[in-house]
């Protein structure tokens, strides 16, 4: 990555803690508009890559919003970047559409989800906002098969079964080079903490 | 301390959300007694975060714009006071003391008290079914082994996920005590022997019906149905 396309990662990055600290703490209406114009797009590929139709797509992007502010006052920026933090509402709620989709829902598992997505949501797990910046770096640098596993498993929700079947690879092979890329982005993450 | 953690493959079908319900919930029981692995879980949704944040755009139809976003959250109920506070805590039936390990366990229980019954299944051993799940892919159930119980040996079709609640459990690859968690696949075969001191108690999800190496005729057949 160019050193000027970094710099300008690092800023919006530690810029998008601060905007959603002050939805949360200021409903600021502008800040919101920041997030909206970087996020809403970017949920929606997420969403389509998920499998949803378009229509389904763009009303999850609308719940999502709405679950950013309504929620944004939990956000604690010690604990996860506003990325990570959005990333698991929006994870949470595709997987609660696709529970919904079923023909039963056990109120025990609904209640278990709200449990988890709140418990998530407020780890107590310490982070540091600056390494969210070469984490997208570190994945970026990453060897294009493992960076492809890598998104097929996070941003496209397969399992590692699908993904085998999609890239028509052993599944032992696909596990070995998520845990390869997994171990290399953990280790830039830990190395960053200290 | 805990000595034994889920895969570093499991972790991240956790925190990617591809893991099915009863799967979740023994992670994220394991998680909450587990630094090390809850700070994986963390990378891991961070690496999805990273993802998101740099992501191709698809670009948004008219019916999304932040216009329409503002009309919804202003129509949108100002959100409880409770979904602002940290959880309170809620008070537990004593039959769940034995489960402090995971809170989140506790009270997942607490709320299918009344539709959770142990039940005998062979001297020694009593398991409590957890019915809470839609995935038929999957078994969620509790297991209570006496103080230095000897299950039979036995090998599995699919798969058997174990989280040590209470007491502890030993078996040909090592000790599993409180927050210890244990994989078993297909390949494997094992004969867990409950510690001597106290009663061992385990969550455990499986899939397929364990196969004993054994004949053990008196034993095999309540644990066919464990
Ligand atoms: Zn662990």
């Amino acid at each position: 990555m160019a050193g000027s396309a970094a710099r300008e990662l690092s800023f919006l990055t530690i810029s998008f803690d601060e905007r959603l600290v002050e939805v949360g703490s200021n409903k600021c209406r502008d800040a919101f508009r920041e997030l909206f114009d970087h996020f809403a797009p970017r949920l929606k590929s997420f969403y389509l890559k998920g499998g949803s139709e378009e229509a389904a797509a763009e009303e999850l992007v609308q719940e999502t919003f709405v679950l950013i502010w309504r929620k944004a006052a939990l956000y604690d920026p010690q604990k996860a970047a506003a990325s990570t933090w959005i990333y698991t509402i929006a994870r949470n709620l595709r997987i609660d559409r696709l529970r919904k989709e079923k023909a039963m829902i056990y109120k025990e598992e609904e209640f278990f989800a709200t449990k988890l997505t709140t418990h998530e949501t407020q780890t107590d797990v310490t982070y540091q906002n600056q390494m969210n910046t070469q984490l997208a770096q570190a994945i970026a640098k990453l060897p294009a098969p493992q960076a492809q596993v890598i998104t097929l498993a996070f941003f496209e929700e397969a399992t590692h079964s699908d993904i085998a079947k999609r890239l028509a690879l052993p599944l032992g092979t696909v596990k070995s080079r998520l845990r390869l890329a997994f171990t290399r982005l953990a280790e830039m993450l830990e190395g960053s903490k200290q | 301390m805990i000595r034994h953690h889920p895969s570093a493959e499991m972790l991240m079908s956790y925190s990617a959300g591809t893991l099915d319900t009863g799967q979740t919930l023994i992670v994220a029981a394991h998680l909450e007694a587990c630094p090390t692995c809850a700070t994986h879980a963390l990378n891991a949704r961070s690496i999805g975060g990273a993802l998101l944040e740099n992501a191709l755009p698809t670009t948004l139809s008219e019916n999304v714009t932040f216009e329409c976003i503002s009309d919804k959250i202003e129509q949108a109920e100002r959100p409880a006071a409770s979904e602002l506070e940290s959880p309170q805590p809620i008070k537990l039936a004593n039959s769940l003391e034995a489960f402090t390990l995971s809170p989140l366990l506790q009270q997942v229980l607490q709320q299918s008290s009344s539709r959770l019954r142990w039940r005998f299944v062979a001297p020694g051993v009593r398991q409590c079914a957890l019915p809470l799940f839609s995935s038929p892919a999957e078994r969620v159930r509790l297991l209570a082994l006496e103080p230095g119980f000897k299950t039979p040996e036995h090998s599995h079709h699919g798969f058997e996920h174990t989280l040590v609640l209470k007491g502890s459990y030993s078996d040909e690859t090592g000790n599993y005590c409180k927050g210890d968690f244990q994989s078993v696949t297909a390949a494997d075969c094992h004969q867990p022997v409950a510690g001597g001191e106290e009663e061992c108690i385990c969550l455990t999800v499986t899939s397929g019906a364990p196969r004993f190496t054994a004949f053990l005729p008196r034993l095999l057949r309540p644990f066919m149905d464990l």
